[in-house]
C-alpha cells in the first residue's frame, strides 16, 4: 500500500501531478513513462506504408490521436497558435520544448513536417511519422503534452491558476467548465476545415465515389463501403463550416440514407448541425475532428481506391482520406461484409490492430496462503467420525487452487494490494465453505432465480449492488438517496457513539458485538448526502464500505459501521455514471460524463490514475478479477481495457452499435462480456484482443451482466424485462485463436445465439437493473417495478 | 424520408421569436428573428440530445422534464420550473386565435394547506424477494410481483367450516339458526370467507330447490352482517349469487306452487343490503347492478318472474334507482304487460297471475318514487313513510363517474328497442327537470286510481287526497274505486288489481319485515330502458349463464299461439314462451 503512494511518480503519462502545471520534468519523464516509447518503433515500422504517413502507433496515449500530417501551411499556423497559447498560459517549459521540437522536425522533415497540431494541444499528440527517426522525438512531444494534461486534470480541482486554461482537453470536458476559454482552440481545430473547393461539386464527388465503389468487385465493395460514412460526415462538416448551408442540407438529404443504420444516432446529431457557429461546442463534431476515423482495408482494396482517386483527380476526397481517416492496411484477403459489420459501429471506426497488441496479464493472482483458522471445530463436532477426513483436502484447498502460478497472471506485486485482515481471512474461509456447496451449473442444471423487487420506488431506482455474500442490497435512487437493506434476518446496526464506546469493556470476547448499538437496528438505512441521482453503487469486498456516485459529480464513500459519509471524492466535475470497488478493496474506479475514468484509493482524495481516451461518456467501469486492469464501456460504443499500473489503454474493443451499459469479466479473467443499448451481448477474448461471440436476443438495453461463480453461465438482464441465461462454456469452447486470426484480427462469428441461449425469464414489468450470483450459484436479480 | 427526418425536430417559427422579443420590449427585424429562431431550434435539439443520457442512466424509458432540466443545468442554462408534475399536461386549443396552451389552473394554497384529508405518505420503499424460477424452470407466467398470500387453514377453522355448512344446509332448523347466528358474529372466520362465498355461489347449482336457495341466501346475509369480515372483492361474487336468485327464471319457479317470489324479494333485500353496507368496496358497483337490472327489465324474452326480480331489486335499491331505470322504461314495458293482463283466456291464467305480480311490484315501486319525489319537491308537504327517507347517498364518485355510459347506451338501445315513447327529459341523468306533476300524470295514465298517492293534476297544488302513511300496503289494501281519481279519461282499467292485491300484500309485508328494504336516496345514475345492447356486467354475467340451458328449449316451438288463439300474439308470444310450461 505504501508502495502505491510512490507509484504515481513513475507513471507520469496519466498521473495527476499537481506540479505538472509548471511541468518541471517533462523531458525526463516521457521515455520511461509512456509505453509508447518501447512499443512505438516496431509498430511504426510495421505500418510503414500507412496512408498519408499517418501512423499513430501509441494506443496507450491518454487521448485520442490527433489529425494527421497536413499541408504545411496549416501546420505552421496551428503551431503558432499553440505556442501563443502556451505562452499565454505561462507554460514556459512546454512552449520551449515545443519550439525545439518543431524546429527539429522542420529541419528533419522539411516542409512536410509533423507537429503537434491544435489537436495535439488538446491532449492528442499529433504525432505522425514516416520514419522511425522521428519517433523518439514524437514520443517526447507526446509525453510532454500528456503531462500537461495530466497536470491540468488533476489540478482542476485544486484550481491552480496556471493550468486553468489548459482544459481544452480532448473532448473538451476533462478540465471541467471552462467552455469559454477553449473557444480559440476549438476554432483552431475547426480551421482544418477551412476548405477550398466548389461546394456544389461535393455531391458530385461523393456520388462519383459511390458509383465507383458500387461498381467495384464484390470482395472490395464491402471494404470500401466503410469509407462512405466518414467521408459523408467530413464532407458535410466541411460544407457546414464553410457556410454553404443549403448545399450542406441537400448533400445530407441526398446521401444520409445510404449510411449504415447503426450510425443513425450520430446522423441525427449531425443533421441538426447546420451552422458554423453550432460546430463549436458540438461534441460529436469535435470527436470527428480530433480523432481519426479508423478503417481496416486490405491492400488490394486500398490500391484500388487510391488509383481511382488519383485517376479522377478527386482531390477533395483524397484530402479527407489523408487528413481525417486512418486507413489500417493489411495484407491478404479482403474481409467480408459480415466480418466488417461485426467490428465497426463505434464513433471513431474500428480499433487499430496494434491497439490490441500489448500484453495483458489476464490470469488470476495467487490467493495468499494462510492457515485455515480452527473454526471448523463446530463442524467437526457435528459430524460423525468419518467426516473429519474429508476436511483435510478442504483445508488444503484454500491454497491449493492457486498453488501454481497462472502463467498469464501478473506478478503478484505488480500493483500493491492491501494486506488481508483477519476478518478478510475469515470471510475467505466462509467463501470456501460455501463454494464447496456450490451448485454445478450447466445447460442441464440452470440456476434458480430470486428476484428482489423494489416496491414503491417512486423515487426512481437507478443503481443496485449486492454484497458478495448476498447479505445486503443497496439501491441508488434518483432522489439522491442511497438505501441499504439487510436481506438476512440480521438487522443493520451502527456502532455506538464515542461516549458509549468508552464505557464498554474492551477486553471482553464479544467486544465486536458490544460496540453495536442495538437501538439502531433496522432493516433499512437511508444515506443522505448526494445532491443528484445516484447512478452507481458498490460495496467494498469486506462489507465495511459503500461507494456511490452521482450526478452531482462526486463519489462518496460511506461507512457501513456508522452509516455515515466518510469521504466525498471530487474530481469528475460532471455526472459520474459508474463506480466500482476493486475485488481486493482499497482501490476503486469511477467513470463519468467527462469522458475519463479515474482510479482512486480510498485514502487519497485525488485520483491515482486518469484513464482518458474515450470519445464520449464513460458509462460503466469494471475491475478485472486480478485488479490489475480496468474495463470501461463508453457512449462512443467502444470498450477499453486500461492497465492500472501505468494507465495505458491496452485494449480497444469495437463492434457495439450503441452505448455500452454493462460489463462483466469471466471469473477466470480471460474473457469480457459487454452489453449495450443495441440489445446485444458481445464476448471478448482479452488475451488475444478479439471478439469471440455475439449473443442476440434482448430487445432493449442490457443493464446487467454476470457470470456464474464458476463461469459456466452468463446471465444478462435488460430493460426488456427479461433475464436471459447463456451457455458461457460453449461460447468460449472452441475459439478460433489460430495465429492468423490473432494476427489479422479478422473474426468469423458463428451465428449461434439461439444455441447458446439457455433460457429467457420474464419479470412482471420490472426492468432488470442488477444481477448477482450468490456463492452457491443462486442467481439474484433486482429491479424496481414500473407500472407503465 | 427527408421530410420525416425534418419533422423529428423542434421547429420554432420566427413569429414566435419576434413575439417573445416584443414581450421583453425588443423589436426584431425579420432577418434577426429568422437567425435567432434557427439558433434556438438548434439549442433545443442539443439540450434534448443531452437529456437523453440522463434518461438512459436513470434506467427509464420515458424522458422527463427533470432529465431535460439537468441537461440545461449542465450547459449553464437556467432550468425551466413548474413542469415537474408526473401527470401529462394536456394542451388546449383556442380556436379563434389558433393558439395552443396548457391549462394552468390556479391552486388555492390556503385550501391546500388547511385541507384535512391530506393523503398519507406514500408507502415505504421496500425490497421483497421472490423465488421466480426454481432450477431455471419457472412458471411461465410473468414473475416478480408480490406473491399472493397463501393462507392455509388451521384444523380448527376447517372443522368450523364443515360444521357450519352442515348445520345450515342440514335438517335441524335450530342448529341452522345457531350456525347462522355465529356466522354473523364470529370474529375469527376471516380466513374462511372465500370458502363461504364459494358455498353461496352454489346457488347456481341448486336452482330447483327453493329451500336450499333460501339457506344459501341466509349464509350470504350472515356474512354481510358480520362486522368483523371485510368482504373486499368477494362482494362481487356475493352480489352475483344474490342477483342470480332474484333475476333468474329458477327451475323452482316452474311449479306455480313454489313461492319463488319470496325468494326473489329476499334476494332483492339482500342485494340492497350488500350494496348499502359494502358497496363502497367495489367502485362502479351500483352502476353495474343497475345496468344488469335494466337489462333484464328490457328483455321481453325473459319471463315475468325475472322482470319481477328486477323490479323488486330496483325498488330495494331505492327510489332513485326506480326513477332512473324503471320509470323511463315504463311506457315500453307497459304495453307488454298490458297485453298479458288483458288476456283472459284460461291458458293464460298462470302468466297473467305472474303479470299481476309484476304489476303489483311496479306499483309499489312507483308509489314510493312518487312519495319521495313529493317529499323532495320544494313546497311539497312532507309525506310518505318515514322509513323511506334517504339515509345516505351513495358515494359521490359513483354517481359522478357512472352517469355517462348508461346514458349513451340507453339512447341507442331505447331507440332500437321501441323505447321511443320515453320523453327525452327522462333520459337525463339529473331528474329534476321532470316535475312531480308530470310524473304523476304519466303514472296515473298507467295505473289510474291504483295509485295510492294523490296529487292534483290540474294545478301544482298538494295532492287532492292525502295519502295514507305506509302507502304501498294501503294502496293495495284499499284500492280506490275505478275512475274515482282525478278524472283522467286515459286511466286504464285494471280490474284484476283488487283480486291480486291480496296475494301481493302479504309478500310485500314479508319483504319489508325481512329486510327493511327501503333505504332510499340513491343518487345519480341515469338509465334508460330498452337497452338491448348493454353488455352484461360483472357478477351478473355469471348469474345469467345458466339461463340458456334452462330456457332454450321452448323458444323454437312457441307453445303460446295454439293455446291462446286470438290474443295479441306478439305480446303473448313474448311472455308465453318464456314462461315455464306449467306441466
Amino acid at each position: 500500500m505504501a508502495a502505491l503512494a510512490e507509484e504515481p511518480a513513475e507513471v507520469a503519462a496519466v498521473k495527476p501531478d499537481p506540479e505538472a502545471g509548471t511541468s518541471p520534468q517533462p523531458p525526463a519523464a516521457p521515455p520511461a513513462a509512456t509505453a509508447a516509447a518501447p512499443t512505438a518503433p516496431p509498430a511504426a515500422a510495421a505500418e510503414g506504408e500507412v496512408t498519408g504517413g499517418g501512423g499513430d502507433p501509441t494506443p496507450p496515449k491518454p487521448a485520442a490521436p490527433g489529425p494527421a500530417a497536413s499541408p504545411s501551411a496549416l501546420d505552421r499556423q496551428t503551431l503558432v497558435a499553440v505556442l501563443q497559447f502556451l505562452r499565454r498560459s505561462n507554460l514556459r517549459e512546454s512552449e520551449e520544448i515545443l519550439r525545439r521540437e518543431a524546429r527539429l522536425l522542420g529541419d528533419d522533415l522539411g516542409a512536410a513536417a509533423l507537429s503537434p497540431t491544435a489537436a495535439g494541444l488538446l491532449g492528442a499528440p499529433g504525432s505522425d511519422a514516416d520514419s522511425a527517426g522521428g519517433e523518439a522525438l514524437l514520443s517526447r512531444v507526446t509525453a510532454a503534452t500528456a503531462i500537461a494534461i495530466g497536470g491540468s486534470v488533476a489540478t482542476a480541482a485544486s484550481s491552480s491558476p496556471g493550468v486553468a486554461a489548459v482544459p481544452a482537453v480532448p473532448p473538451g470536458k476533462v478540465g471541467g467548465g471552462v467552455v469559454v476559454e477553449d473557444q480559440p482552440d476549438v476554432s483552431a481545430v475547426l480551421s482544418a476545415y477551412n476548405q477550398q473547393g466548389d461546394p456544389t461539386l461535393y455531391e458530385e464527388y461523393y456520388s462519383g465515389l459511390k458509383h465507383f465503389i458500387e461498381c467495384s468487385l464484390d470482395c472490395h465493395r464491402a471494404e470500401l463501403s466503410q469509407l462512405f460514412y466518414p467521408l459523408f460526415v467530413h464532407m458535410y462538416l466541411e460544407l457546414v463550416y464553410n457556410q454553404h448551408e443549403s448545399e450542406a442540407k441537400s448533400f445530407f438529404e441526398r446521401f444520409h440514407g445510404d449510411q449504415e443504420c447503426y450510425y443513425q444516432d450520430d446522423l441525427r446529431v449531425l443533421s441538426s448541425l447546420t451552422k458554423k457557429e453550432h460546430m463549436k461546442g458540438n461534441e460529436t463534431m469535435l470527436d470527428f475532428r480530433t480523432s481519426k476515423f479508423v478503417l481496416r482495408i486490405s491492400r488490394d482494396s486500398y490500391q484500388l481506391l487510391k488509383r481511382h482517386l488519383q485517376e479522377k483527380q478527386n482531390n477533395q476526397i483524397w484530402n479527407i482520406v489523408q487528413e481525417h481517416l486512418y486507413i489500417d492496411i493489411f495484407d491478404g484477403m479482403p474481409r467480408s461484409k459480415q466480418q466488417i459489420d461485426a467490428m465497426v459501429g463505434s464513433l471513431a471506426g474500428e480499433a487499430k490492430r496494434e491497439a490490441n497488441k500489448a500484453k495483458v496479464f489476464f490470469g488470476l493472482l495467487k490467493e495468499p496462503e494462510f492457515d485455515v483458522p480452527l473454526d471448523d471445530e463446530d463442524e467437526e463436532g457435528e459430524n460423525e467420525e468419518g467426516k473429519p477426513k474429508k476436511k483435510k483436502p478442504k483445508k488444503d484447498s484454500v491454497g491449493s487452487k492457486s498453488k501454481k502460478q497462472d502463467p498469464n497472471a501478473p506478478p503478484q506485486n505488480r500493483i500493491p494490494l492491501p494486506e488481508l485482515k483477519d476478518s478478510d481471512k475469515l470471510d475467505k474461509v466462509m467463501n470456501m465453505k460455501e463454494a464447496a456447496r456450490r451448485v454445478r451449473l450447466g445447460p442441464e442444471c440452470l440456476p434458480s432465480i430470486c428476484f428482489y423487487t423494489f416496491l414503491n420506488a417512486y423515487q426512481g431506482l437507478t443503481a443496485v449492488d449486492i454484497t458478495d455474500d448476498s447479505s445486503m442490497i443497496v439501491g441508488g435512487f434518483a432522489d439522491s438517496t442511497v438505501r441499504v437493506w439487510s436481506v438476512t434476518p440480521k438487522k443493520l446496526r451502527s456502532v455506538k457513539t464515542a461516549a458509549d464506546l468508552s464505557l464498554i469493556d474492551k477486553e471482553s470476547d464479544d467486544v465486536l458485538e458490544r460496540i453495536m448499538d442495538e437501538k439502531t437496528a433496522s432493516e433499512l438505512k437511508i444515506l443522505y448526502g448526494h445532491s443528484g441521482p445516484v447512478y452507481g453503487t458498490s460495496f467494498s469486498p469486506d462489507r465495511n464500505y459503500l461507494l456511490s456516485c452521482s450526478e452531482d459529480g462526486t463519489v462518496r464513500l460511506w461507512s457501513l459501521q456508522t452509516f455515515t459519509c466518510l469521504v466525498g471524492y471530487k474530481g469528475h466535475n460532471y455526472p459520474v455514471w459508474d463506480t466500482q470497488f476493486s475485488p481486493y478493496g482499497y482501490y476503486f474506479v469511477s467513470g463519468g460524463h467527462d469522458r475519463v475514468a479515474r482510479l482512486w484509493a480510498t485514502d487519497h482524495y485525488q485520483p491515482l490514475r486518469i484513464f482518458a481516451g474515450h470519445l464520449a461518456d464513460v458509462t460503466c467501469t469494471r475491475f478485472h478479477p486480478n485488479s490489475n486492469y480496468i474495463a470501461t464501456g463508453s457512449a462512443d460504443r467502444t470498450v477499453r481495457l486500461w492497465d492500472v499500473l501505468n494507465g495505458n489503454c491496452v485494449r480497444i474493443f469495437t463492434g457495439h452499435k450503441g452505448p455500452i451499459h454493462s460489463l462483466a469479466f469471466s471469473p477466470n479473467g480471460r474473457f469480457l462480456a459487454t452489453g449495450a443499448t443495441d440489445g446485444r451481448v458481445l464476448l471478448w477474448d482479452i488475451g488475444h484482443g478479439l471478439m469471440v461471440g455475439e449473443l442476440k436476443g434482448h430487445t432493449d438495453t442490457i443493464y446487467a451482466l454476470r457470470f456464474s461463480r464458476d463461469g459456466e453461465i452468463l446471465a444478462s438482464g435488460s430493460m426488456d424485462n427479461t433475464v436471459r441465461l447463456w451457455d458461457a462454456v460453449k461460447a468460449f469452447e472452441d475459439l478460433e485463436t489460430d495465429d492468423f486470426t490473432t494476427a489479422t484480427g479478422h473474426i468469423n462469428l458463428p451465428e449461434n445465439s439461439q444455441e447458446l441461449l439457455l433460457g429467457t425469464y420474464m419479470t412482471k414489468s420490472t426492468p432488470v437493473v442488477h444481477l448477482h450470483f450468490t456463492r452457491r450459484n443462486l442467481l439474484l436479480a433486482a429491479g424496481a417495478y414500473s407500472s407503465q | 424520408m427527408a421530410e420525416r427526418e425534418e419533422r423529428r425536430f423542434v421547429e420554432l417559427p420566427r413569429d414566435s421569436v419576434r413575439l417573445m422579443a416584443e414581450s421583453t420590449g425588443l423589436e426584431l427585424s425579420d432577418e434577426v428573428a429568422a437567425l435567432l429562431a434557427e439558433d434556438v431550434c438548434y439549442r433545443l435539439r442539443e439540450a434534448t440530445q443531452n437529456s437523453s443520457q440522463f434518461l438512459k442512466h436513470t434506467r427509464r424509458r420515458k424522458l422527463t422534464v427533470e432529465d431535460f432540466n439537468r441537461a440545461l443545468r449542465w450547459s449553464n442554462v437556467e432550468a425551466v420550473c413548474g413542469y415537474g408534475s408526473q401527470d401529462a399536461l394536456p394542451f388546449r386549443a383556442l380556436k379563434e386565435a389558433e393558439l395552443f396552451f396548457q391549462e394552468d389552473r390556479e391552486v388555492n394554497l390556503v385550501e391546500l394547506a388547511l385541507a384535512t384529508n391530506i393523503p398519507k405518505g406514500c408507502a415505504e420503499t421496500a425490497v421483497r424477494v421472490h423465488v421466480s424460477y426454481l432450477d431455471g424452470k419457472g412458471n411461465l407466467e410473468p414473475q416478480g410481483a408480490v406473491p399472493s398470500a397463501v393462507s392455509t387453514l388451521t384444523d380448527d377453522l376447517l372443522k368450523y367450516y364443515q360444521h357450519v355448512t352442515r348445520a345450515v344446509l342440514g335438517d335441524d332448523p335450530q342448529l341452522m339458526k345457531v350456525a347462522l347466528q355465529d356466522l354473523q358474529t364470529n370474529s375469527k372466520i376471516a380466513a374462511l370467507l372465500p370458502y363461504f362465498v364459494y358455498v353461496v355461489s352454489g346457488v347456481k347449482s341448486v336452482s330447483h330447490d327453493l329451500e336450499q336457495l333460501n339457506r344459501l341466501l341466509h349464509i350470504a346475509r350472515s356474512l354481510i352482517q358480520n362486522p368483523f369480515l371485510c368482504l373486499g372483492s368477494y362482494v362481487r361474487s356475493l352480489i352475483g349469487s344474490v342477483m342470480y336468485c332474484a333475476l333468474e327464471p329458477l327451475a323452482a319457479s316452474i311449479n306455480p306452487l313454489n313461492d319463488h317470489w319470496t325468494l326473489r324479494d329476499y334476494a332483492a333485500m339482500l342485494l340492497s343490503r350488500i350494496f348499502w353496507t359494502h358497496g363502497d368496496l367495489v367502485s362502479g358497483l351500483y352502476h353495474q347492478i343497475l345496468l344488469s337490472l335494466q337489462k333484464v327489465l328490457a328483455d321481453p324474452v325473459r319471463p315475468l318472474c325475472s322482470h319481477y326480480g328486477a323490479v323488486v331489486g330496483l325498488h330495494a335499491l331505492g327510489w332513485k334507482a326506480v326513477e332512473r331505470v324503471l320509470y323511463p322504461h315504463l311506457p315500453t314495458y307497459w304495453a307488454n304487460l298490458q297485453a298479458v293482463l288483458d288476456d283472459y283466456s284460461v291458458s293464460n291464467a298462470q302468466v297473467k297471475a305472474d303479470g299481476h305480480k309484476v304489476y303489483g311490484a311496479i306499483l309499489v315501486a312507483v308509489e314510493r318514487l312518487l312519495k319521495m319525489k313529493a317529499q323532495q319537491a320544494p313546497g311539497a308537504h312532507p309525506e310518505g313513510s318515514p322509513r323511506h327517507s334517504p339515509k345516505r347517498d351513495p358515494p359521490v364518485e359513483m354517481g359522478l363517474g357512472l352517469t355517462q355510459p348508461p346514458l349513451q347506451l340507453g339512447g341507442g338501445g331505447g331507440g332500437g328497442g321501441g323505447g321511443g315513447g320515453v320523453p327525452p327529459s327522462s333520459t337525463s341523468p339529473v331528474p329534476p327537470p321532470l316535475s312531480l306533476l308530470d310524473m304523476y300524470r304519466e303514472l296515473y295514465d298507467f295505473f289510474g286510481d291504483s295509485l295510492a298517492a294523490r296529487f292534483g293534476t290540474a294545478s301544482p297544488a298538494p295532492p287532492t287526497s292525502p295519502p295514507t302513511p305506509g302507502t304501498p300496503d294501503n294502496a293495495r289494501k284499499d284500492p280506490p274505486a275505478f275512475g274515482g281519481g282525478g278524472g283522467e279519461g286515459a286511466a286504464r282499467k285494471m280490474p284484476q288489481l283488487t283480486a291480486n292485491a291480496t296475494t301481493v300484500s302479504p309478500r310485500e309485508e314479508e319483504n319489508r319485515g325481512v329486510g327493511g328494504v327501503g333505504i332510499g336516496g340513491v343518487g345519480g345514475v341515469g338509465c334508460v330502458g330498452g337497452v338491448g345492447s348493454v353488455g352484461s356486467v360483472g357478477g351478473v354475467g355469471d348469474a345469467q349463464a345458466p339461463r340458456p340451458a334452462l330456457h332454450r328449449p321452448p323458444i323454437p316451438r312457441p307453445r303460446g299461439p295454439p293455446r291462446q288463439p286470438g290474443h295479441r300474439p306478439g305480446a303473448r308470444d313474448v311472455f308465453q314462451k318464456c314462461r315455464f310450461a306449467p306441466r
